[in-house]
């Protein structure tokens, strides 16, 4: 035994890698690999931001809903636009998008090294397209909600100095995310945005926006027409009539030929895998119902102006697939009872209504695919009927020879048949009637109509004013002016109609208009709350 | 301090007789040893003074001899035992009775590859015997080494059955883990409960409560000592695994003589002994009332008239009752002629005092020793358990929480008797969920089973030379499983408020082997009659490895009752194998050299190969050298041996390593699979630090052990530094490098890297004291007194910012409420400091013009209570106003106490005895994390503490208490002082009366020996901190999140009922 242990261990007894993953070393090394990289890109990480963060800022801030104060710790803030540093969406947006930029960017450092020659380059290039598409996505809701951000390509410098990288101004962080997206339009493959992935078209959409963002209406224009030339994408209900705007947001309608950049969830992995928003939003009445999974809590109704807004455009079909009103009759949800009527005392946050989108039901209603807080249907990210809205507006924008800096003014107006044509499929597809001209504030409004609910109108709000502007005159006197009241007196007379709305007007201020940088990481690191730094490109 | 001299002025009062002189004559002997009980003692040691004349008694306890010609007194010795010096005198016939020694000098302890006296032990090591263990219903080791040796702080995370409990010995030192090495019976077990994957206490993590402790297993009955090693000159032997000190358990082993039948039971009860006072119903709808006004959202019709209420749930009530505890532990040994043998059976079963929640444990162990050859002895240690745990709900945040916090208007059963819940009005669910209908639906258990084990054989070459040849092994089985069934429940005449259709079964059973191959090759020789050399040479080698299946499945279609994987819909199943290994290789030398009883020097070193490191990091060398020096045995010191009996000097100076990343492969970067809906996707895992090697840790010690009084008094002092270099960290990156915890999930995220970072500084001085008061006749009384101070002091971050702690405050965000950095303790609070309540017009126009920033905006002076940027009249002001940036941050508070202390007083009359055990810690803070909530006032539908009403108003101005306002994070619910208590407790641990039955009534029913004894454990904490109990340890064991308390399960009072009976 002496003789043994006198010639001590092996050297590869000591090498001991993960025996249940892999390592960078050996992951990357076939086509099919390559492939399946980019997969993490569409779910997990976004899981923070997508949960109730989405809907607390896109749609509750935005005046499209409302909730009651002192019901919900999270989305309190939201109905007033009180957000601070500490408060859970703000940390969970900001946590949320971080994890999409680290992600791709671990991806795009290794990747290139990893691969070996024998996957097609273009496999390689395709991959590191879809990674630079949702890096810059995430920069895109990032740099519109906290303005000035710290660009991070690479976070091996700063693992032992974080306390001290300084955020880069919003002008540098759009030029960011178009070499970004320019990147994904050159070598993202074509035509593959039906399989989840996104494709070259859906970098030329995401980038269009941006464009539109930044009031280059011209570059805006180009970009959308390069979509709409792919030929890839279709309005759901027009171009293909297998489904209507309402099927949109089911699970069985993942990845239709309206969806360019989509969230891909699973209810099979638990929590922080699937989509959350049905449970947030789903009304609570009968008692989780209308899930069938313990949660549907109803944390938001929609808002008296939104309610009016699709009433004052006669607006019947996006209305039925956004909202639910009493006594309303939705087949595709509890299928297996002959549907869902809408009881006549729905009055979700005192809006004698609830929440449809994104609402999809029982697990029998999605072929067993939905569990408590993981639903698997898409979240759009974009959809096709924004790139026929953004060439509309881009149109506009021109026409109006608006200087960057300054919005375009809601009274601007268009006939242009290009512009119109676009606007109408739109409209014809939600059954109103088409226009012969347009103003600004038209436009806007069809946007809100066409994306409530999805997370959008507050971008639409905050830029209305301009690219990066400090001041926000004209959308604090559209928000100035939305009725955020819920009702009283309800629920005795027969059908419920004894109630009466209430009033809140909740002004925004220009401060309002970008949130602060979440407690924990001003912490980290103080230099975030100091003066932007320009990036080094 | 005042006991501690009285118990001096006693010892010098009473002093004892010695036997006087005979003249001394030449022949041979013969004669008996018995101890104190008359037991007659085999193996007892017979020398003739000053020859190297010597026999043992036999298993009779007799001995006989041949005297020298000139022999005059006998030398008697036995372990455990103060030695006997007899003068021979004319007689031919002895009858000795030895006395057993209080005095620990005698005794044996375990060092470490081998066995020292305790007189010859160089380093700082502190023991606990079976003695000092005996009767102490607790069911896990660790929980039972509280208070009973100084330099060891044992904080319990949690009442709750089973769970970890925190053990530092000295402080901390380490960030992966600070807990020390269990080495029983020769297998080693880390402490630390994250490391090792089988430990995980719930197939789902979100019902997670504290980690299960690694010692669970272990039935206490069957230890016979605990060794503490505490500074690296003791440690150093153990290198890399000794970094936090050694806990060495020696089970027990059969003693020559009868054969011994035992059995050890107690029965007890146990209960929650303090509940928070927390609104009635007509105290909460006022709240409620006033709350709904100040946000504007309307009062609710039922609390009109909140009087006429009655006082509604008490959800303390419903969740906590009372709970019994058994246990039972028969064990067989004895030894004769050349082989001895210990086997027991244990039985220990608790149901906890939290509903839904027990545990209990089977177990078996056997020692068998034998020497087959006169060359080669034989032995084996194997021990096999299992335990069986409910947890129930999850313990942070969980059933505790939800009740605390859960409305008075809700009741918790129909009048139907199904569960009741919140009524639905207006589409608005009116509360919480039902913590008890939890608590009683959900499945969440875990059963361990485990079978640890060593063999050895001892080859005597010489009569100096043995080589010792050892295999250990450790195997571990677990199976968790959570079941969350369907149900249906709310208020009668209301429709459901919470429905869930789908169940949800999640299974996760694992395995975890190790074992450890050890050969070491002793030398031990006495060089003329004074240098005595002990050397040991060894080698090592072990491995873990651990491999689990985690599985899951949703929607039941039969139903809740039967809880299989098959039962699911198959489209829902789910998978994952965690798994991996680790592997150590080590040499081993000591060296022991002791001149004369007085001068003593030990030099170790030890050199660890680890796979948790990359190629040319993995080596790394820990020695340590310890020298001793009895000045008792100078002559000079002869003249008052009388008043100091001993009088030992130890000076010890070592480094140890730790290697512990939680896992391996933490220096390369791993890709994980995840779930996507595009199929199976990677996500990057964590970052890599390829140069990432071992922490090490230098020790220095000084200590003093002296006896005074003829033993009548005992004590060791020691004071310490012990200091980390490059200690092992994951170093938390900001969210905007690495992403971070959002929406409560972590999924994605990538693991921050493992660095070597800094430098960790402790020093301490820590001292135990036993007194034995009064010795006389039919009355004894001891007095066993332990302290221990430390302080804790960050040297360098070698260049890495502050280490943020981020507490989770339920349904809030993450707050950071703790900041490690150079110069202050790990763990220290840090955040905002109260200035005081805003309840002047003059506040509010400083403030308008130098608004204050504590949210991450300038405040803006605002009446409007749901705007959570304003501040008004009734709002904190806090100190270190920045006109409109962030207010200063101060640092408020160490978690670490100033001193812990125990005090333990042992009484004896005739055949009764009785014990107080009081265990105290002093100073240090404690976040009260749970009044976020509970103290929050920010949110309706959620109950308060009562004090909560007395919140700040126009017409009450005389409060701390700030006026409510919605929205978590608002100016008054950030992390600051408001939130921190003092952690000061001194508690009444344990207060046990005995009684034996006296020896001839005993043999009336076949025994020799029969106590029986009633004990109450935990009887009473003396604190002002106002939570349920300031024990809470750090969470799962996190340095830098001690004494934050989440609501956890308390510590329960039980009082028990025991047996001790030997055949």
């Amino acid at each position: 035994m002496v003789i043994v242990t006198s010639t001590g261990c092996k050297k590869d007894f000591f090498n001991r890698p993960p025996e249940n993953q892999a390592t960078v070393g050996t992951y990357y090394q076939t086509t099919a690999e390559v492939q399946s990289s980019t997969n993490i890109l569409y779910a997990a990480p976004w899981f923070g931001f997508n949960g109730k963060a989405f809907l607390a800022i896109g749609d509750l801030q935005s005046g499209n809903a409302r909730c009651d104060a002192g019901t919900d710790g999270e989305f309190d803030a939201f109905r007033n636009f009180s957000e601070g540093n500490a408060t859970l969406a703000v940390q969970s947006t900001w946590n949320s998008l971080y994890t999409v930029i680290a992600q791709a960017n671990a991806l795009l450092n290794n990747l290139p090294t990893a691969a070996p020659a024998s996957v097609p380059t273009a496999v390689v290039n395709n991959a590191l397209g879809e990674a630079r598409l949702m890096r810059a996505a995430a920069y895109f809701y990032l740099v519109r909600l906290f303005g000035n951000v710290p660009i991070i390509t690479n976070p091996a410098p700063f693992v032992g100095s974080f306390q001290t990288v300084p955020t880069n101004p919003v002008t540098d962080v759009y030029k960011f995310m178009i070499i970004d997206l320019q990147f994904a339009e050159a070598n993202c493959t074509p035509g593959v945005a039906n399989t989840g992935h996104v494709s070259s078209a859906s970098a030329s959409a995401l980038l269009s926006k941006v464009y539109l963002y930044e009031q280059d209406y011209a570059d805006a224009k180009t970009e959308a027409e390069k979509v709409i030339n792919s030929g890839e994408f279709g309005l759901l209900g027009l171009d293909n009539t297998s489904g209507t705007y309402v099927n949109l947001f089911e699970t069985a309608f993942n990845n239709n030929l309206e969806s360019i950049i989509a969230l891909q969830w699973t209810s099979n992995g638990g929590y922080g895998f699937g989509n959350q928003i049905q449970s947030v939003i789903a009304d609570g009445e009968n008692g989780n119902y209308l899930t069938g999974t313990g949660d549907g809590y109803g944390e938001l109704g929609p808002t008296w102006d939104l309610q009016d807004a699709f009433k004052a455009e006669g607006d019947t079909i996006r209305r039925h697939g956004c909202i639910m009103l009493p006594g309303e009759y939705y087949p595709e949800l509890h299928k297996a009872e002959g549907g869902y009527t809408v009881p006549l005392a729905v009055n979700e946050q005192g809006t004698h209504a609830s929440m449809k989108k994104y609402v999809v039901g029982t697990p029998a209603d999605n072929n067993g695919n939905s569990a408590a807080q993981a639903t698997s249907n898409n979240t759009y990210i974009m959809r096709y009927a924004d790139v026929y809205l953004i060439e509309a507006e881009a149109i506009i924008g021109i026409s109006s020879g608006t200087t960057p800096g300054k919005g375009i003014p809601l009274s601007a107006s268009s006939s242009d048949p290009t512009a119109l044509k676009y606007l109408n499929l739109v409209r014809q597809r939600a059954g109103v009637p088409a226009l012969t001209s347009f103003t600004y504030q038209q436009l806007i409004n069809e946007r809100r109509l066409e994306f409530a609910i999805e997370g959008d109108y507050w971008y639409d709000l905050q830029r209305l004013d301009g690219f990066n502007s400090a001041t926000h005159p004209v959308a604090e006197a559209i928000i100035a002016a939305q009725n955020r009241g819920g009702s009283s007196g309800s629920g005795t007379a027969p059908l419920y109609i004894d109630w009466t709305r209430n009033t809140l007007y909740i002004p925004a201020t220009d401060a309002n208009f970008l949130m602060p940088i979440p407690a924990t990481d001003v912490a980290a690191d103080p230099a975030l709350t100091g003066s932007p730094v320009p990036y080094k490109f | 301090m005042r006991k501690l001299i009285s118990s001096f002025a006693i010892a010098i009062v009473i002093v004892s007789n010695c036997l006087s002189p005979v003249l001394a004559q030449t022949k041979p002997i013969t004669g008996n040893i018995k101890d104190e009980k008359g037991t007659l003692l085999p193996g007892a040691t017979v020398t003739v003074k000053g020859t190297n004349v010597a026999t043992t008694t036999n298993v009779n306890g007799r001995f006989s001899l041949s005297l020298p010609a000139g022999a005059k007194t006998l030398v008697i010795s036995f372990v455990g035992m103060q030695q006997q010096e007899i003068s021979v005198g004319s007689k031919v016939q002895f009858d000795i009775t030895l006395r057993s020694v209080s005095s620990t000098l005698g005794d044996v302890v375990v060092i470490g590859y081998g066995t020292q006296k305790r007189q010859d032990v160089n380093g700082a090591v502190s023991s606990v015997t079976a003695k000092d263990l005996a009767d102490i219903p607790q069911p896990s080791v660790d929980q039972m080494l509280q208070g009973k040796a100084a330099g060891v702080t044992v904080t319990q995370n949690t009442g709750a059955p089973g769970a970890a409990v925190s053990v530092h010995i000295r402080g901390i030192t380490s960030f992966s883990g600070s807990e020390p090495l269990y080495v029983i019976d020769g297998v080693a077990i880390d402490g630390n409960a994250n490391n090792g994957y089988q430990l995980t206490s719930s197939a789902s993590p979100s019902e997670q409560e504290s980690s299960p402790s690694p010692l669970a297993q272990l039935n206490p009955n069957d230890i016979e000592s605990i060794d503490i090693l505490k500074d690296a000159s003791a440690t150093a032997i153990y290198g890399s695994r000794g970094s936090n000190g050694v806990v060495i358990i020696t089970t027990k082993k059969g003693r020559a003589g009868d054969a011994k039948i035992n059995y050890d039971g107690y029965y007890g009860v146990q209960s929650q002994g303090k509940f928070l006072d927390v609104m009635n119903l007509p105290q909460y709808a006022a709240f409620e009332n006033a709350l709904a006004d100040d946000f504007g959202s309307g009062r609710r019709v039922e609390f009109s008239n909140p009087s006429l209420l009655g006082p509604g749930t008490n959800w303390q009530d419903a969740i906590f009752k009372n709970a019994p505890e058994q246990s039972h532990t028969l064990s067989f040994s004895g030894a004769n002629n050349k082989t001895d043998y210990y086997v027991s059976g244990g039985y220990f079963d608790q149901t906890g005092t939290v509903l839904g929640s027990n545990f209990n444990r089977y177990s078996f162990h056997t020692t068998v020793n034998s020497q087959v050859k006169d060359w080669f002895k034989v032995g084996t240690s194997i021990s096999a358990n299992q335990t069986f745990a409910n947890i129930g709900l999850g313990n942070s945040y969980g059933i505790i929480y939800n009740a605390l916090l859960q409305a008075p208007d809700a009741a918790v059963y129909n009048a139907d008797g199904s569960f009741a819940g919140p009524a639905v009005v207006n589409g608005a669910i009116q509360g919480g969920r039902n913590p008890v209908q939890e608590a009683l639906s959900i499945t969440n258990t875990l059963r361990r089973s485990n079978v640890q084990g060593n063999l050895y054989g001892d080859i005597k070459f010489t009569k100096d030379l043995v080589l010792h040849s050892e295999i250990d092994g450790n195997f571990d089985w677990s199976a968790a499983k959570t079941f969350l069934p369907t149900y249906s429940y709310g208020a009668t005449g209301s429709s459901a408020a919470f429905v869930n259709t789908q169940a949800v079964l999640n299974e996760y059973n694992a395995s975890d082997n190790y074992w450890n191959w050890v050969e070491h090759l002793n030398y031990n020789h006495t060089f003329g009659t004074k240098n005595v050399l002990t050397v040991l040479a060894g080698h090592e080698v072990w491995e873990s490895t651990y491999d689990g299946i985690q599985a899951g499945t949703k929607g039941f279609t039969a139903g809740n009752a039967i809880q299989t994987l098959n039962l699911g819909t198959q489209a829902n199943n789910t998978e994952g194998e965690p798994k991996g290994s680790t592997v150590m290789e080590s040499w081993i030398a000591r060296v022991i050299y002791t001149y004369d009883n007085k001068y003593s020097i030990t030099a170790t070193d030890r050199s660890d190969k680890s796979s948790n490191f990359a190629p040319g990091y993995q080596t790394g060398y820990f020695p340590g050298v310890a020298v001793s020096w009895r000045l008792s045995q100078e002559p000079f010191m002869a003249g008052i041996n009388q008043v100091v009996s001993n009088l030992k000097l130890r000076l010890g100076y070592g480094t140890v390593g730790n290697s512990n990343t939680n896992g391996g492969y933490k220096y390369g970067s791993a890709i994980n699979p995840v779930v996507t809906g595009l199929g199976t996707g990677f996500s990057f895992y964590n970052f890599s630090n390829f140069p990432l090697t071992w922490e090490t840790a230098i020790q220095k010690n000084l200590g003093v052990d002296f006896s005074l009084l003829n033993n009548r008094i005992d004590a060791s002092f020691d004071v310490y530094d012990k200091t980390s270099k490059h200690f092992l960290f994951q170093n938390t990156l900001p969210a905007f490098l690495a992403g971070a915890t959002a929406e409560y999930s972590n999924a994605a995220i990538i693991q921050s890297p493992w660095v070597n970072a800094g430098e960790i500084e402790n020093k301490g001085f820590e001292f135990s004291i036993s007194s034995r008061n009064i010795v006389s006749g039919n009355f004894r009384w001891t007095t066993n007194v332990i302290f221990s101070h430390y302080t804790n002091k960050v040297l360098s971050l070698n260049g890495i910012p502050p280490i943020i702690g981020n507490v989770s405050t339920g349904f809030g965000p993450q707050i950071a409420a703790t900041q490690t950095q150079v110069g202050g303790p790990v763990g220290e609070f840090y955040g905002y400091k109260v200035q005081g309540i805003i309840s002047t017009q003059d506040q509010l126009t400083y403030l308008a013009t130098h608004p204050q920033n504590v949210i991450g905006s300038a405040e803006v002076v605002s009446s409007d209570r749901t705007l959570s940027n304003g501040i008004y009249l009734g709002d904190i002001e806090y100190y270190g106003n920045n006109n409109g940036n962030p207010n200063t941050q101060y640092a408020l508070g160490n978690p670490n106490p100033d001193f812990t202390y125990s005090i333990t007083n042992t009484f004896n009359y005739k055949d009764f005895d009785l014990s107080i055990f009081l265990t105290g810690s002093y100073g240090g803070k404690i976040l009260n994390a749970v009044d976020f909530q509970l103290h929050g006032a920010y949110q309706l539908y959620q109950n308060q503490l009562a004090s909560e009403a007395n919140f700040w108003t126009p017409t009450n101005t005389k409060t701390d208490i700030p006026a409510p306002r919605s929205g978590f994070g608002n100016n008054n619910l950030v992390m600051s002082d408001r939130f921190l208590e003092n952690a000061s407790y001194l508690r009444l641990q344990n207060v046990r009366l005995g009684y034996n039955l006296p020896a001839k009534w005993a043999k009336y029913i076949k025994m020799t020996h029969l106590k029986i004894y009633a004990s109450g454990q935990n009887l009473y904490v003396f604190t002002k901190y106002t939570g349920l109990d300031p024990e809470v340890g750090s969470l799962n064991q996190n340095p830098v999140l001690q004494n934050i308390d989440y609501g956890r399960y308390p510590i329960p009072r039980v009082i028990t009922f025991g047996l001790n009976a030997e055949f």
